[in-house]
C-alpha cells in the first residue's frame, strides 16, 4: 500500500520570468516528520515553502496537504502555521498583542491561549515589553507562537535558527522538539546549517538550485556520513559471506564491487585475510568518514556552483 | 471575515499612527482656525482704515474667485496664508492649485455660522490630504512589517484580507473625520467667541453625513493604491496631488480629447466623477438630486475599491 503523505508536492516548478527558482520538485513528508529542508541560500527552499504555506501559487506542478489538492484544501489551510524568512511582527506592539491580532484573524477566543503560547515559546514574562526592543531569539520564538496560533497540524518555519547564537539555537531546538513530540506537529523546517538541522531533524530534502537533489531519513544520513569501512573487492557476493562468517551484520552492499561495513572498524586487517584465504581479490580497503556538511558539498557539486 | 475585521480594528486603535494622526489633524486644525481669525481681523483693520470702497473690491474678487473654483484661498484675504495655494489659468478656465478655503466676507465683522465655518474647511479637501497621507501608513503596515505572512497562508479566501482593511479605513475616516469637526468646532468657538452661532443644524447633520461618506470612498481609494502598489509613498504622493488639484489639469486635457473625439459629448466633465471634486462642493445648500448624486458615486467608488483590491489579493503572491 502507498504511503499517506501529510503534505506532498509533485513535480512542482515557480518561475520568476526567466528564472526557474523552482524546477520539478516533489518532496514527501509524512505526519510526525521533523523535515529539514537543506539547501544554500537561493537554491529555492524559501520558495517551496511560501507555496506550500499558501503565500505564493506554483506556475505548474501541485501540491496534497491532509490528503488534499492545494486547490480544494481551503478549510485545511487554517491547519498550516508558518513562519516565512524573519518574523513578521508589530513592533510597536508587545507579544501578546501580537498573538492578539492574529487570535482576532483566525477567531480564536480561548481565554488564556495567548499566555499559554508565551508560555511555550518561553515568552511569558515579557509583559509590557514592545517587541521593537526584542533580540533576534526572541522575536524568532515569538514568530514561531504566531505560526502556532490556531494549533496547526503542520509548522512550517523558513530558517527560524538563522542568525541566532548557540543558546538562542538550542531554545527554539528545543521548543521544536517539544512541540513535535508533545503536541505531534509535524515540522517542515528550512536552513543551510545542515549541523544544527541534523540535530533534530527526522528527515531530510536536499535542494540545489531550484532541484531536490535527495530525500532522506535521518538513519540514511547518518549512515552515509558515519565511519565506516569501505571495501572493495571483485565480487560483493561472495565477500558478504565471508564477512558475515567473521560475526559482522552491520554492512551495507552499494554496488557489485563495493561493501560499507559499520561495525569492527580496527578490523580492516582481519576482512582482508579473511577474504584472501577465500580466493577474493581485495582491491582496496579504508576507513572512511564524512561529516554532514561534506556530504551536503559533494551532493550539490563540492561547493562549486 | 468578521475576525479579520476585528483584526484591523484591534490593529488600528493600537498602532502609534492613529494617534500621531489624531495630534496632527488637532494641531493643523487649530491653526487653520487661527489662521481665519487673523485674516478676519486684518481685513477688518482695511476696512476700517481704508474705507468700505476697497472692502468692497475685495469682497468682489473674493466672489470671482469662488465662482471659478470651490474654494478659494483660506488663506485668501490672507493672501500669504498658511497652506499657501498657487493659482494657475487652464485654456480659460481657472483652477486651483493646493489647498484652499471660501472665507465668507459676512465673517469679517457679523456672526459666524459655526456649521459654515466647519464646512468651508471640509470643502478645502485639507481632511482628504490627511486621509491620503494617514491611511496608506495604516493599511500598508501589514504588508511592510511582514505580519501579512503570518496569516494570509491560513485565511481560506485570501480575498477577506482586502475587504476587511475597508470597514476599518470606514472606522478610521470616522476618527480622523469626528476630530476635524470636533477640532474645528472647539477652536472656533475659542477664536470667534462671541460670534459663532449655531443654526440650520439639520442640513449640517446631513451635509456632514455625505461629506463623511465621500471621505470614506476616498479612503478606500487611497486604501486601494496602497494595497495595488505596495507602496505607502506612492499612494500618499497620489492621493495628495489628487488632493491638491492637480487632477484639473489632466481633467481640462482630458475633457478637451472626449470632446475632440465625440463631438455630442460637450457636456461631459471628468471632474464630475472626481471624489475630491464632490468633496469641494458637497455643502449645507447642496440640493438633494447632487447629495444623491454624491452618494452613487462614493457607492462606486467603494465598490471599485473592493473588487480590485480583493482580485489583487486573490491572484497575487504574498510577499
Amino acid at each position: 500500500m502507498e504511503k499517506e503523505w501529510l503534505l506532498e508536492t509533485n513535480q512542482m516548478t515557480k518561475q520568476y520570468g526567466r528564472h526557474k527558482a523552482l524546477d520539478q520538485v516533489s518532496l514527501h513528508v509524512a505526519q510526525g516528520d521533523i523535515y529539514g529542508l537543506i539547501g544554500r541560500n537561493g537554491a529555492g527552499k524559501t520558495t517551496i515553502l511560501r507555496i506550500i504555506s499558501g503565500l505564493a501559487h506554483a506556475t505548474t506542478g501541485d501540491y496534497r496537504i491532509f490528503g488534499k489538492a492545494s486547490g480544494q484544501a481551503t478549510l485545511e489551510r487554517s491547519r498550516v502555521g508558518a513562519l516565512i524568512e524573519e518574523p513578521g511582527v508589530y513592533p510597536d506592539m508587545t507579544a501578546r498583542q501580537n498573538l492578539k491580532v492574529k487570535c482576532l484573524a483566525m477567531g480564536v477566543r480561548r481565554e488564556g491561549y495567548i499566555e499559554e503560547l508565551l508560555e511555550t515559546v518561553g515568552l511569558a514574562d515579557t509583559g509590557k515589553k514592545k517587541v521593537r526592543n526584542f533580540s533576534l531569539g526572541m522575536r524568532q520564538r515569538l514568530g514561531i507562537a504566531l505560526a502556532l496560533v490556531g494549533d496547526p497540524d503542520l509548522l512550517i518555519l523558513d530558517e527560524p535558527i538563522n542568525g541566532l547564537d548557540p543558546q538562542g539555537f538550542a531554545e527554539v531546538r528545543e521548543t521544536l522538539m517539544k512541540l513535535n513530540k508533545e503536541r505531534h506537529i509535524t515540522i517542515v523546517i528550512s536552513s543551510h546549517i545542515l549541523d544544527e538541522l541534523s540535530k533534530f531533524a527526522t528527515n531530510y530534502g536536499i535542494i540545489h538550485n531550484g532541484t531536490l537533489l535527495e530525500e532522506l531519513t535521518r538513519e540514511e544520513l547518518l549512515q552515509k556520513c558515519c565511519e565506516r569501512i569501505e571495501l572493495k573487492t571483485d565480487d560483493s557476493g561472495r565477500a558478504c559471506t565471508v564477512i558475515e562468517a567473521l560475526g559482522i551484520q552491520n554492512y551495507q552492499v552499494k554496488d557489485e564491487y563495493t561493501i560499507h561495513i559499520y561495525e569492527r572498524l580496527d578490523d580492516s586487517g582481519d576482512i582482508t585475510m579473511a577474504l584472501s584465504k577465500e580466493g577474493i581479490k581485495v582491491l582496496g580497503i579504508a576507513l572512511k568518514s564524512e561529516s554532514l556538511e561534506e556530504y551536503f558539498l559533494n551532493l550539490t557539486g563540492g561547493g562549486k556552483e | 471575515m468578521i475576525g479579520l475585521i476585528k483584526m484591523e480594528l484591534y490593529r488600528l486603535i493600537h498602532t502609534v499612527s492613529i494617534y500621531v494622526s489624531i495630534a496632527v489633524i488637532v494641531g493643523i486644525v487649530v491653526m487653520t482656525t487661527f489662521a481665519v481669525n487673523v485674516d478676519l481681523r486684518m481685513m477688518e483693520k482695511e476696512q476700517k482704515t481704508q474705507g468700505a470702497e476697497q472692502i468692497q473690491q475685495k469682497v468682489t474678487e473674493n466672489e470671482s474667485r469662488e465662482d471659478e473654483t470651490p474654494a478659494e484661498s483660506f488663506a485668501s484675504g490672507f493672501s500669504d496664508g498658511f497652506i499657501s495655494t498657487g493659482e494657475g489659468d487652464f485654456d480659460g478656465e481657472g483652477f486651483t492649485l493646493g489647498i484652499s478655503a471660501p472665507t465668507d466676507e459676512s465673517w469679517i465683522s457679523g456672526e459666524i455660522v459655526a456649521g459654515d465655518m466647519l464646512m468651508s474647511e471640509l470643502n478645502s479637501c485639507l481632511l482628504v490630504v490627511f486621509i491620503a497621507i494617514f491611511v496608506p501608513l495604516f493599511v500598508n503596515a501589514e504588508q511592510k512589517k511582514g505580519y501579512i505572512k503570518n496569516i494570509a497562508g491560513q485565511i481560506p479566501r485570501r480575498e477577506m484580507l482586502a475587504l476587511s482593511k475597508l470597514p476599518a479605513v470606514a472606522v478610521q475616516v470616522f476618527i480622523l473625520f469626528s476630530v476635524f469637526c470636533i477640532t474645528n468646532l472647539a477652536a472656533s468657538a475659542i477664536f470667534f467667541r462671541g460670534r459663532l452661532i449655531f443654526e440650520n443644524s439639520g442640513a449640517l447633520a446631513g451635509a456632514l453625513g455625505m461629506q463623511y461618506v465621500l471621505h470614506v470612498a476616498w479612503g478606500c481609494l487611497i486604501a486601494l493604491f496602497t494595497m495595488a502598489t505596495r507602496s505607502t509613498a506612492f499612494a500618499m504622493t497620489t492621493g495628495i496631488l489628487l488632493a491638491s488639484g492637480i487632477f484639473q489639469l489632466v481633467a481640462g486635457y482630458l475633457n478637451r480629447a472626449v470632446h475632440a473625439l465625440i463631438p455630442s459629448a460637450d457636456s461631459f466633465d471628468i471632474l464630475q466623477i472626481a471624489l475630491t471634486n464632490a468633496t469641494a462642493n458637497m455643502t449645507t445648500e447642496s440640493t438633494l438630486r447632487q447629495t444623491a448624486g454624491f452618494l452613487v458615486l462614493a457607492v462606486v467608488y467603494v465598490l471599485i475599491a473592493a473588487v480590485i483590491s480583493g482580485i489583487i489579493y486573490r491572484k497575487r503572491d504574498v510577499r
